[in-house]
């Protein structure tokens, strides 16, 4: 595949197109072509050298450090970090890193690939205005990213290039997410109280602060928040993955210890779907969740549904980490609804996915929290926060509050 | 600056090579972590040659040993100076596990256990001179309570320790093999053709 | 004592004198005043002391339990003689081997532990592994902490999605297969695109920067070496006393 030649002279061009399309396709044939390249897929860290012990020598690998660009560095926030293990930092920080070590290594090619979407938008920015800016950057920058229309009217620099027809190398049809069926579990609606929940990590300063909010089955919360706000440690506390230092949780009225049960009431996607992906098939996958709590001849009905909702049909017999990360990451969030609990809470549910997808999840959680399931959605994107039409909850220092 | 020296000397055959070199330090560190992972779970065993005989099947003896000595090695540096000694023995295991995989020994379920009942032997065989002769027959182990028993009815301090090596081995290396095997068989089938597996 | 002071060269050379010494030393009373006079205050100049206790009293403690129940009580003499004839010479022999143990687990962890990651590296790189072997060990030591994570967070993943339920023994038994193939899975396509990175970015090529930078201490690298030759002369003195 070649890129168009009208844009193999511009510095930056961003890949426009729906899923499967051959986006990613089409950066690695730009990667082929040069000398030296870099490219940075959805999993950062698989991205970093492996080798560097600290930022400061993932950044300088093979360079000297003077040839650093020291401003680039600072502007993303990375120069306090510098002493400590790139696998330490948070997911924000690491898209950041490679950002900023794909450029120090000075490539011809600069090919990234879903990655800016797991900023928040304000880095996003920086970023992209940065890399145009920044005096060592590469010839060329080549990246994808399906948020890109809710902020390429600030970008002045960046080219796009429309992708042709979709093409799917797994099946005939292109699989799309299907919001028009309508066979989900339908689990026992049931409504989670927290009063006065702290917690804090070892050594750490106090992350949720006496927290106290009811979630009701009915709406979809939108949960929300900068980096560090204490989002996904409260989603694990729901979860019963930590056990809060003081304060209480009741589930029905009825006082509960979630975390001698986890996952018993509320089933918790996590943001890279490679951690959750146990089987060796999709099928497999969905019939797995939620046993510890289903007696043994229970088994999920609605896996078929599931599949075909999320438009797994055509995989369902494939090893889901040999799927792209666009079928990976549904294939989890349909895992999570397969557990059939009381409360499913998603983080980045639309990381991957474009446009058309990201509207028909909206229309099934939509549809499947006004059923009774309880749904708590964690996300950076504005535009998909408006298309839920729910709650949106704000986690600021340690404490929750709610706004619409 | 010295002038840089390149280790993958092929471009064109460059990339099967780096992706086993990718592989081989994470190998080392999921040895090391093996540990913490059971900690975790709070299960009373350490399978500690899950990662060596995993690596082997995957991508040889060579690269086998060098995760299971490199493992063994670098966990007395940083975490418990007890394994070093008992590198040979991992050394043992990736070569066994290599011959026995070449005979079809890792072919189905069946054949992983007898194969892990040999590798028992063999890893029992090699670390009783280690344990009789650095750590004075005991590690602390159930195992020891066999070797006291041994000692006392009269028997020689290398007997005693290869008997016991000889009772407890072979049902541990055994879980290891058949839990490799089903590690193996349930990675996903195209990346692993990215490691240039040779039959 | 500034661990950056002492060169790779002399590390590696006081370490292996100083192991051969302690295993040539046939009198466990030399061998514990060393560890209780000499390396427990040069551990805690070198704060590792809390992590060095912490081992003997969950390795060497219950080691040490076994070997004098052992040799002391169960076999009542040392391995030379017949059983039951020599409960002191047992006991004896139990105390040797559990102070050698003390005494060689102290020397390594000072010697090694006391080094930053990057210090570790530099002082293998001086002891001189090259080449593909050393990016092994390097990328070993780099990833620990990410190993660590994923293991962390796929056993996260395994409750949140109800996997362990009230986390009976059967069930975390079943679930550890299903961890250790999540941590495979994702070291193997960690590996492919970690090693499309490389290739990209150059990154195996040696160009000396693992070279260790420290600024030697000539004295105190001459003390310790004084010190163990010392210790070596004492342990082959004692052996081959009648």
């Amino acid at each position: 595949m070649t890129i168009n030649h009208r844009i193999d002279d511009e510095q930056i061009v961003a890949l426009i197109g729906p899923n499967f399309s051959g986006r990613t396709q089409c950066l690695r044939a730009a990667l082929v072509a040069e000398q030296s390249s870099v490219y940075i897929g959805p999993e950062i860290s698989n991205h970093f050298t492996g080798l560097a012990l600290t930022i400061n020598e993932e950044l300088t690998w093979g360079r000297r450090p003077s040839d650093l660009d020291i401003r680039l560095i600072e502007k993303l926030r990375l120069a306090p970090l510098l002493e400590m293990n790139p696998f330490s930092i948070s997911g924000g920080e690491q898209a950041l890193l490679a950002i900023a070590a794909g450029c120090a290594s000075n490539p011809d090619v600069l090919a990234i690939d879903c990655v800016f979407e797991q900023l928040s938008m304000d880095n996003r920015l920086l970023a992209i205005n940065l890399l145009s800016q920044s005096p060592r950057r590469p010839q060329k920058i080549r990246f994808v990213d399906n948020r890109l229309g809710e902020y390429i009217s600030s970008l002045q620099s960046v080219k796009q290039y429309i992708m042709p027809t979709a093409v799917f190398e797994h099946a005939a049809e292109t699989p799309h997410i299907d919001a028009t069926l309508d066979s989900t579990p339908k689990p026992q609606s049931c409504s989670i109280t927290i009063d006065g929940v702290d917690f804090s990590y070892k050594k750490g300063k106090r992350v949720l602060n006496g927290v106290t909010f009811e979630f009701k089955p009915g709406p979809v919360y939108i949960l929300r928040g900068d980096n560090g706000a204490g989002k996904t440690t409260l989603a694990k506390v729901l979860a019963g993955l930590l056990r809060p230092s003081c304060g209480s949780i009741r589930v029905d009225g009825r006082r509960v210890d979630l975390w001698r049960e986890p996952g018993s009431v509320v089933s918790y996607h996590f943001q890279n779907p490679d951690l959750q992906l146990l089987s060796t098939s999709v099928i497999d996958e969905l019939r797995l969740g939620g046993r510890a709590f289903r007696p043994r001849s229970k088994a999920v009905p609605e896996t078929a549904a599931l599949l075909q909702l999320f438009g797994l049909g055509s995989v369902a017999a494939e090893h889901p980490l040999d799927l792209p990360f666009v079928l990976r990451k549904r294939v989890a969030i349909a895992a999570a609804f397969a557990t059939a609990r009381p409360w499913v809470i998603l983080d980045e549910p639309t990381l991957g996915q474009d446009a058309a997808n990201c509207d028909a999840m909206a229309a099934f959680f939509r549809r499947t929290a006004a059923s009774g399931q309880g749904l708590i959605i964690i996300t950076h994107s504005d535009e998909f926060a408006c298309k839920m039409l729910g709650h949106t909850v704000i986690m600021e220092d340690g404490l929750l509050r709610t706004i619409g | 600056m010295n002038k840089p020296t390149s280790f993958v000397e092929h471009p064109k055959e460059r990339m099967p090579n780096l992706v086993r070199v990718a592989f081989v330090p994470l190998a080392i560190a999921i040895n090391i972590t093996l540990g913490s992972i059971t900690h975790a779970l709070k299960l009373p065993i350490y399978l500690d040659a899950v990662g060596t005989i995993t690596t082997t099947l995957l991508l040889g003896w060579r690269a086998g040993v060098f995760a299971g000595v490199g493992s063994f090695l670098l966990a007395g540096l940083i975490t418990n100076p007890v394994l070093p000694w008992f590198s040979g023995t991992q050394a043992a295991i990736a070569i066994y596990t290599f011959l026995a995989n070449k005979c079809g020994g890792f072919k189905s379920y069946p054949r992983a256990l007898i194969s892990g009942i040999g590798l028992g032997v063999v890893a029992g065989t090699i670390s009783a001179p280690v344990i009789a002769y650095l750590f004075g027959g005991i590690t602390g182990s159930g195992a020891s309570l066999i070797v006291g028993f041994l000692l006392s009815s009269g028997h020689k301090l290398l007997t005693s320790v290869f008997l016991s090596g000889i009772a407890s081995e072979p049902v541990d290396k055994a879980i290891q093999c058949l839990l490799a095997v089903w590690l193996v068989r349930g990675l996903p089938p195209k990346l692993l053709k990215s490691l240039d597996r040779r039959k | 004592m500034p661990s950056q002071s002492i060169c790779p060269t002399v590390r590696g050379l006081v370490a292996l004198t100083a192991l051969v010494a302690t295993f040539l030393c046939t009198n466990p009373i030399v061998l514990f005043v060393c560890w209780l006079f000499l390396m427990l205050p040069v551990a805690y100049r070198v704060k590792i002391l809390a992590k060095h206790l912490l081992f003997c009293a969950a390795v060497v403690a219950p080691m040490a339990v076994g070997l004098l129940l052992v040799w002391g009580v169960l076999v009542g003499a040392p391995p030379s003689s017949a059983p039951h004839s020599n409960p002191a010479g047992g006991f004896e022999y139990a105390t040797l081997v559990v102070s050698r143990l003390l005494v060689s687990t102290a020397l390594l962890q000072i010697i090694f532990l006391s080094l930053s990651m990057t210090e570790l590296a530099q002082t293998i790189y001086g002891l001189g592994l090259r080449g593909e072997m050393f990016f092994m060990v390097l990328g070993a030591l780099a990833v620990l902490p990410e190993i660590r994570l994923r293991a962390a967070q796929i056993h996260d993943a395994c409750k949140a999605r109800g996997l362990l339920g009230r986390q009976s023994f059967l069930q975390r038994i079943q679930v550890y297969p299903y961890i250790l193939r999540g941590v495979f899975a994702w070291t193997l396509r960690s590996a492919q695109q970690r090693s499309e990175t490389w290739n990209g970015r150059g990154i195996l090529e040696d160009h000396g920067q693992w070279s260790w930078k420290g600024e030697r201490s000539f004295g105190l690298e001459a003390l310790l070496l004084c010190v163990v030759g010392g210790y070596l002369v004492l342990s082959i003195y004692i052996r081959c006393m009648p």
